[in-house]
């Protein structure tokens, strides 16, 4: 217990009330033009809605010109609702209709509708589904970054469900978490309000609880209890109690809590015997809402703003939690820092964070870092972990060329280059999203692998390498045990056919290391899975980054770089969204989908707002062989679905200078009968050769509009254009910054919200774009420390 | 005799009438309405690991489209010879021979082939997508459809009923887990997989404990129970009061399940009397680590839970691909004999023979569940005709990928709603008439009387030129 807790203070206290502060967040800067605005509110619609939604017109089956501002009758509150969705989403009126409001205008009409629906107590199911992630852009960007906006930072007082990451780290032997994310796949993950515990969830943390308990039984932990004739002393119960407290719970128990849990157990002890009295007492440790949810309430101080800090308990543990997924106490650096007491303001939680960053980012196991939450941080903004996900046909692979389909090694290498951003740490987001130095089949680790390299060359290259390996042949297979159906003669039989194949394999080794070499080619030395390293085998996988495969048996092609990142051609590579791990994440089964990276852009990059899809839309993008898949979504460019896709389609269609295994293209082939030719075989080369194919330049051309940063709007040629312009971006950097802040934060934006945005981006910008700056800032922001 | 059976029944249900309307009630409401729609509908899972073989599930006197017709040679996945739809009644043919212990049951069998579940992929297993139909092998993102049914079928406390051999399908070892375990079957919903009781003692204790335990132990433990809830519940109380707003809204679901737990105590202290009744004797092949004696203790616990009214599903996953069948000699593992082929295992029969003998295996206890509800009488006919036991595999391939051909064998019914007794075989993946496996899905909702979905799952997007939608006409009466 830090002293400045207080005594007798548990984190289990929660007072006021987050609803109400979040409709405070949400209402506290509606300034005084926007309350003079109220008077206009219908007068807006007149101005610019009824001419196509009114008496003569109905637009979309829609009309405004009876809406009233009786907000009080649902109905009309719904109606409200619904022009609030289009006026926040900007998509009314419609991009091409002359008459337009100024974004004040707008942004004060937005304002007034929402002051009315909290006025009458209306659009509850709406602002609940504002604090879906899908949402956080709903929070006017500019606004937020305007300096406009005073109010202090903080968060809502909350409970907030342990992550599945969390659990697995309990080490509750062979448990399955039994906390789930309901918060869509494509984003971040893990936020306060999306986390629940309903029945089931009770139902597996029991099983878990009676497969914890049963495990050490049969490991006799309980033999003693079992065995004892009478119920044991008071004090042998309590110390009972504080060891799976701790174990369970994660920390010791007050004492009001030891007594709570004493009365408990000896009831049940009364009920049921020692040893049944003690597992209930167990399972109850298991349900403890502190074992299931952390609790932020504020227990430190209160200001003058009747915000509450966060105690350094309290503090101890969001730390802990934002960068790791372990209890406080597992991380040395940070626990000695709360024993000492130097958890209580932003400065001091700052030089923590900083020193925890300076000295562990980038270290631990590769399959397990020190700090596993940054990395993830990553995974869940750009989704390129999911590259696995999408399934590829098996017959595709084989006739487009791709001869491993490896999902995992392009995630690896993608993992790599960020942690090589990461360590340089600076202009973080630009290097992410414009480099065109990449990582292939190699641990990241510039030393090791050469020390690697060099020592496998050394093995290889030995004379007596042949004679080495068949005594590591024979003593590894001396170490197996014969199974018993298996006969001596049977064994030694399968004992030479092992030492042959080892043999082969040496000698194909040797053949393929000294033809390489005698090239001038670095050949690839097979990694061993190991702490240093991923296991990477060969550069079978390595196609979608239009380098030449080989594998283990066949001659090395390319030169493979001992130092890395390496330079891949600057016209064909920019940053992550150019890597086949991303580009295949955002892709389909048969293809490409620029639907879905065109509203990656949007809403990851441009902080852009796109309103539900419409129940009604037919989501089917016609089949014709003849067309290329740009051509066949001209539909989309009809009014009804342009209105939205307009937004989507400009900035996804650019990345179709890759195909959807992620290699770089130039050019579409058709065979005689007009159709595309997406085959890259030998059959492909052979109809090629004999010119029986046309080509047609890949038409990647696309543009950037209404991204809220005039200076990179325009037409772009392909992608890698696009992405540069972006790449520097004021806009970029700030929906950069708002989706970490969402991370760490487990919650969208409030206005409140604006001073934490705004200090973390001049963190940043101070820090000559670094990412470390940020995250300092961000975790010591008055929206990390204080709840309200 | 069944106009007699009727009388009987209304009589007892009529003097029963304080009692709760228990599952076994309702049955004998519905029994004494006349109406086979009210009667109770079951479903029983039982889902293989390695794949189901198909070239030996063709009935004689058929073209057996999975063979080469040149040397009758086992065609690989993916391998069905084009050919239009077959669909023919099994009254004129004899089974093959893996399906001879069916032959007694042969009018109330129908044997699919060539449905598709193409795109629900995995390591040697489609896990959750099987029966969800979603490309999630390990992550349960949709509901299943043996829990879809079971939420819909089930009074009693389980709305689904899981056993298992192990949770991990690679496991090494003899393969037998003796505690709950995931095996990435069967979910209610995202996020929320069922655990799968892998010990048949601990079933037993869990479903028939009532029928066994002296009544002061079942008091001491039902006082525990109440204990543990009511002091979970006060204390989570003495938390909610310091919670306000949306927090409080979500923690009620917390300090809700605290009842509804204790609920599903009192459901299974409703059925007291049907447990005794009903309860299997504990043998001690239910501690045995043979997988023989384990399927058959996982048969006769699932057979006495339906008719109990225990639940009205029950998915039973009776291998994982580390197992080894002993019992027939087998020391290769489920996964070894998915790679012999033509080889030799450790008894001497080739892999296609070896398969076929732990399918048997399988199917002895399929057979054997079947005779004990064809021997409950219900409604006009017996138990047997309420419900359906679907035997399958969470691999739609022969032990490796490629969904393309996914064989289903059902047996029993659906209070007439499905047509049995026939070899049905779907036109090649991509063809037109092929049909996938949410079509099947979809043709038990409908059998069970849920409002089904036009599609079920994730539909494949190379077969967007093929209808998708709805049951398998096929099949439905």
């Amino acid at each position: 217990m830090n002293p400045k807790d207080g005594p007798g203070r548990s984190v289990c206290i929660a007072v006021g009330s987050s609803k109400f502060f979040f409709l405070a967040g949400w209402l506290v800067f509606l300034s005084a033009p926007a309350l003079k605005a109220a008077e206009t509110g219908v007068t807006f619609l007149e101005n610019y809605c009824v001419q196509c939604h009114g008496t003569d017109k109905k637009k979309g089956k829609i009309s405004l010109h009876d809406l009233g501002g009786d907000f009080q009758d649902a109905k009309t509150a719904d109606r409200w609702i619904g022009v609030l969705e289009q006026l926040t989403a900007e998509d009314m009126p419609p991009e091409d209709e002359k008459k337009q409001p100024g974004s004040d205008e707008r942004r004060r009409m937005v304002d007034w509708i929402e002051a009315k629906l909290a006025g009458a107590n209306q659009g509850e199911a709406y602002r609940k589904k504002l604090l879906a992630p899908e949402y956080g852009n709903w929070v006017d960007h500019e606004k937020l970054f305007s300096g406009e906006i005073k109010a202090p930072s903080f968060s809502p007082s909350r409970l907030w469900r342990l992550s599945p990451e969390i659990f697995e780290r309990r080490g509750f032997g062979k448990a399955r978490s039994p906390f789930t994310y309901v918060t869509p796949e494509k984003g971040v993950r893990d936020y306060a309000a999306m986390s629940q515990v309903d029945q089931s969830t009770v139902q597996m943390i029991l099983i878990n609880a009676e497969q914890f308990l049963e495990e050490r039984e049969k490991r006799g932990e309980f033999k003693a209890l079992e065995e004892a004739k009478t119920m044991p002393s008071e004090e042998e119960l309590g110390n009972l109690i504080t060891r799976e407290f701790r174990r369970i719970v994660g920390r010791a128990p007050l004492d009001d809590e030891k007594q709570k849990y004493l009365q408990f157990l000896k009831r049940n002890i009364d009920l049921g015997g020692n040893l049944k009295g003690f597992k209930t007492m167990v399972k109850a440790l298991f349900l403890n809402p502190e074992a299931i949810y952390r609790m932020e309430f504020g227990l430190g101080e209160k200001d003058e703003h009747g915000r509450r800090h966060l105690s350094p308990t309290e503090i101890v543990n969001a730390l802990a939690y934002a960068l790791t997924d372990e209890l406080p106490d597992r991380n040395k650096l940070l626990w000695t820092a709360y024993e000492k007491g130097e958890l209580n303001n932003r400065e001091e939680v700052s030089r923590v964070v900083r020193q925890l960053l300076d000295e562990q980012l980038g270290t631990g196991r590769w399959s397990q870092p020190a700090l596993p939450r940054i990395m993830r941080f990553f995974e869940q903004y750009f989704g390129f972990d999911r590259a696995g996900d999408v399934f590829k046909d098996t017959d595709r692979r084989r006739l487009e060329g791709i001869s491993q389909w490896n999902t995992q090694m392009l995630i690896h290498d993608a993992r790599m280059l960020i942690n090589h951003i990461l360590g340089k740490d600076e202009d973080v987001i630009t290097e992410l999203l414009t480099t065109n130095k990449y990582f292939v089949a190699h641990p990241g680790d510039n030393e090791f692998a050469r020390e690697f390299y060099d020592e496998r060359i050394a093995e290889v290259t030995h004379p007596k390498y042949l004679e080495w390996e068949m005594i590591k042949a024979k003593e590894e297979y001396a170490k197996r045990k014969k199974p018993g159906h298996v006969s001596p003669e049977e064994w030694e039989e399968k004992r030479l056919k092992w030492i042959e194949e080892k043999k082969k394999k040496a000698e194909r080794t040797l053949k393929f290391f000294s033809l390489a070499l005698e090239e001038g080619i670095n050949p690839h030395p097979d990694f061993p899975f190991s702490n240093r390293s991923r296991g990477i085998a060969d550069l079978i996988y390595i196609t979608p980054y239009n380098l030449p495969q080989s594998g283990r048996a066949e001659k090395q092609k390319w030169s493979w770089p001992i130092e890395q990142p390496f330079e891949l051609p600057k016209e064909q590579r920019a940053g992550l969204l150019t890597h086949p791990a991303w580009l295949a994440a955002w892709s389909v089964n048969d293809g490409n989908d620029p639907i879905h990276r065109g509203i990656w852009i949007r809403e990851k990059l441009l902080a852009g707002k796109l309103q539900d899809v419409p129940p009604d839309v037919d989501a089917k993008v016609p089949v014709d062989p003849h067309k290329t898949l740009r051509e066949r979504l001209d539909v989309l460019r009809e009014e009804r679905c342009w209105n939205c896709h307009h937004k989507i389609n400009p900035l996804g269609e650019t990345f179709e200078i890759f195909d959807d295994w992620g290699r770089y293209r130039t050019h579409h082939y058709f065979g005689e009968d007009g159709k595309i030719v997406n085959r890259r075989d030998g059959r492909f080369e052979q109809l090629l050769k004999e010119g029986k194919l046309t080509k047609r330049a890949v038409n990647a051309s696309g543009a950037i509009r209404g991204s809220g940063d005039p200076a990179v709007d325009g037409d772009v040629k392909d992608a890698i254009e696009m992405i540069h312009r972006l790449g520097r971006s004021e806009r970029v950097r700030q929906s950069f910054i708002r989706h970490l802040f969402r991370y760490f934060m487990g919650r969208n934006e409030m206005l409140s919200d604006s001073r934490t945005l705004i200090e973390a981006e001049q963190a940043y910008l101070k820090n000559n774009g670094s990412f470390k700056a940020l995250i300092v800032s961000l975790l010591s922001s008055d929206s990390f420390l204080y709840r309200r | 005799m069944i106009q007699r059976r009727r009388q009987f029944l209304k009589g007892i249900s009529l003097g029963g009438a304080s009692l709760a309307m228990t599952p076994f009630v309702r049955s004998l409401h519905a029994q004494a309405s006349g109406n086979p729609d009210l009667l109770p509908k079951r479903f029983v899972f039982v889902v293989k690991s390695s794949g189901i073989d198909k070239f030996n599930l063709v009935p004689d006197g058929l073209e057996n489209h999975y063979v080469s017709p040149t040397n009758g040679a086992k065609l690989g996945n993916r391998a069905r010879r084009p050919g239009p739809l077959v669909d023919v009644s099994l009254k004129n043919h004899r089974l093959p021979e893996k399906l001879s212990q069916l032959e007694a049951f042969k009018d109330r069998l129908t044997i699919i082939q060539s449905l598709s579940g193409e795109g629900f992929s995995g390591n040697h297993t489609s896990g959750y997508g099987a029966l969800s139909c979603h490309n999630s092998e390990t992550v349960a993102i949709a509901p299943t459809i043996d829990c879809l049914l079971g939420q819909y079928l089930s009074d009693g406390p389980y709305p689904m009923y899981g056993m298992s051999t192990n949770g991990r399908l690679l496991e090494g070892g003899a393969g037998l887990s003796e505690s709950y375990c995931y095996p990435n079957i069967s979910a209610y919903k995202a996020g929320m997989p069922v655990p799968f009781q892998a010990s048949p003692r601990k079933a037993f204790t869990e479903l028939f404990g009532a029928s066994v335990a002296p009544p002061d132990q079942l008091e001491a433990e039902l006082a525990l129970n109440g204990s543990l809830m009511n002091f979970l519940a006060e204390d989570a109380k003495r938390l909610e009061k310091k919670l306000s707003g949306d927090d409080r809204e979500r923690f009620a679901l917390y300090l809700e399940s605290f009842a509804s737990l204790q609920e599903i105590e009192k459901k299974k202290a409703g059925l007291a009397d049907q447990i005794k009744k009903f309860a299997p004797t504990p043998s001690n092949h239910y501690d045995s680590l043979k997988p023989k004696h384990r399927i058959e203790s996982y048969f006769e616990l699932a057979g006495s839970a339906l008719v109990t009214g225990l639940t009205n599903v029950v998915t039973l996953r009776p291998d994982t691909l580390g197992v080894q069948y002993t019992e027939l000699g087998i020391s290769n593992s489920v996964h070894a004999l998915g790679h012999l082929q033509e080889n030799k295992a450790t008894n001497g029969m080739t892999g296609h023979e070896a398969r076929a003998a732990v399918e048997k295996l399988h199917l002895a206890g399929i057979a054997e569940l079947a005779q004990k509800l064809d021997g409950m009488p219900e409604g006009d006919g017996t138990m047997l005709d309420n419900t359906l036991i679907v035997y399958m595999s969470c691999a739609g391939g022969d032990h490796h990928g490629g969904q393309a051909d996914w064989p289903f064998l059902l047996l029993g019914g659906m209070a007439g709603k499905l047509k049995m007794g026939r070899y049905l075989e779907f036109p090649k993946y991509r063809e037109s008439g092929h049909r996938t496996i949410g079509n099947l899905y979809l043709s038990f909702m409908h059998a069970a009387g849920i409002k089904p979905p036009e599609t079920f799952g994730q539909t494949d997007s190379n077969l967007k030129d093929l209808n998708l939608a709805g049951p398998l006409a096929e099949l439905m009466a």
